[in-house]
């Protein structure tokens, strides 16, 4: 083992099987702890439903973003959802998880308010994401010919911040995520922002959103790669 | 520059290739093969190891931004909606 991967191990714990599982969701049906949050909701539990705003809102907001023009129409359709959540939760039968349900009424929410507003078009025209074999890093970054083409030209080089709490304390770090996110096209964001912002399984976030797992793959990495790339402008 | 070319000789996998796959490949939700390559690259390769780090460590810290909430007004008129609804 060389001195490299050492301190990779150190600072990551897990080389070389690096592999991350998603959170402890099952595909379908309810988690235990959701169950939970639905007796008490259906119970009439004010501090519950409380509790369940506070834990969503924030990815709500963001995901609506992609669809509406600003924050203030985000909060709109977001106040939308959450009385339709109101209205069906004692209808709600657990077939997916309650995250899963809220996630499907806002992204038809938002999408139908964008569509209203002929903001969806103009969004989709600001950039098209028909082209699946555009690179996700910048192209220029390799070398382009000779024998190590295809290998690092201008490699990323490493940041002092190598946990997320420490990441997070920047408040450089903070704003340029916020920003790359806030200027993501909507079927970029809307993936990043179910699978790592809400942390919804890749296989529920593909049946929401009625796409296969290649092209979650292929959106994620696209735009998990335009936030780091704005972390390296701004910390690097 | 890179330290790997003897190593991605063997498996068949450049930087660029690599770049690609590393979403699928947190989430090890890629064939056993592409995974043993793409783990032989990473043996040897300084450069995609602080890629692949870097990504991870976005994608965790996505899930700890700062909340937002919602606007006072609008919370209370939900906070009422639901106890008009589920009121006994
Ligand atoms: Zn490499």
């Amino acid at each position: 083992m060389n001195a490299d991967i050492a301190m990779y191990t150190e600072s990551i714990g897990h080389f070389p099987s690096m592999s991350r599982k998603s959170p402890a969701i099952k595909s379908s049906g309810l988690t235990k702890a959701e169950d939970t949050v639905i007796a008490r909701l259906k119970r009439g539990d004010e501090g519950a439903f409380d509790e369940l705003v506070n834990q969503h809102h924030s990815a709500l907001v963001r995901m609506a973003m992609g669809y509406v023009a600003d924050r203030e129409v985000a909060e709109e359709v977001v106040q939308d959802t959450w009385m339709a959540v109101i209205e069906g939760l004692n209808r709600f039968e657990g077939r997916s998880s309650l995250r899963t349900w809220i996630c499907g009424i806002l992204i038809h929410k938002a999408k139908d308010r964008g569509v209203r507003e002929k903001r969806h078009t103009t969004f989709s025209a600001f950039e098209s994401y028909e082209d699946d074999n555009e690179e996700a890093v910048d192209p220029s970054r390799f070398q382009q010919s000779g024998e190590l083409a295809g290998h690092w030209a201008f490699p990323p080089q490493p940041w002092d911040d190598r946990t997320p709490e420490k990441l997070l304390v920047s408040q450089q770090a903070v704003n340029a995520m916020q920003r790359a996110i806030e200027a993501l096209p909507s079927t970029l964001k809307e993936v990043l922002i179910l699978r790592d912002v809400e942390g919804v399984d890749a296989k529920d976030v593909c049946e929401m959103l009625k796409i296969t797992e290649t092209n979650l793959y292929v959106r994620l990495h696209r735009a998990r790669e335009r936030v780091r790339a704005a972390v390296e402008t701004a910390i690097g | 520059m890179t330290d790997c070319s003897s190593q991605c000789a063997h498996s068949g996998l450049t930087c660029r290739d690599l770049t690609e796959r590393v979403s699928e490949y947190l989430d090890d939700n890629i064939s056993i093969l592409t995974k043993v390559r793409i783990g032989l690259h990473l043996a040897s390769c300084t450069h995609c190891r602080t890629y692949v780090q870097q990504i991870d460590l976005v994608s965790s810290a996505l899930s700890c931004l700062p909340n937002l909430y919602p606007p006072p007004m609008n919370r209370l008129r939900l906070q009422q909606q639901f106890a008009t609804r589920y009121s006994n």
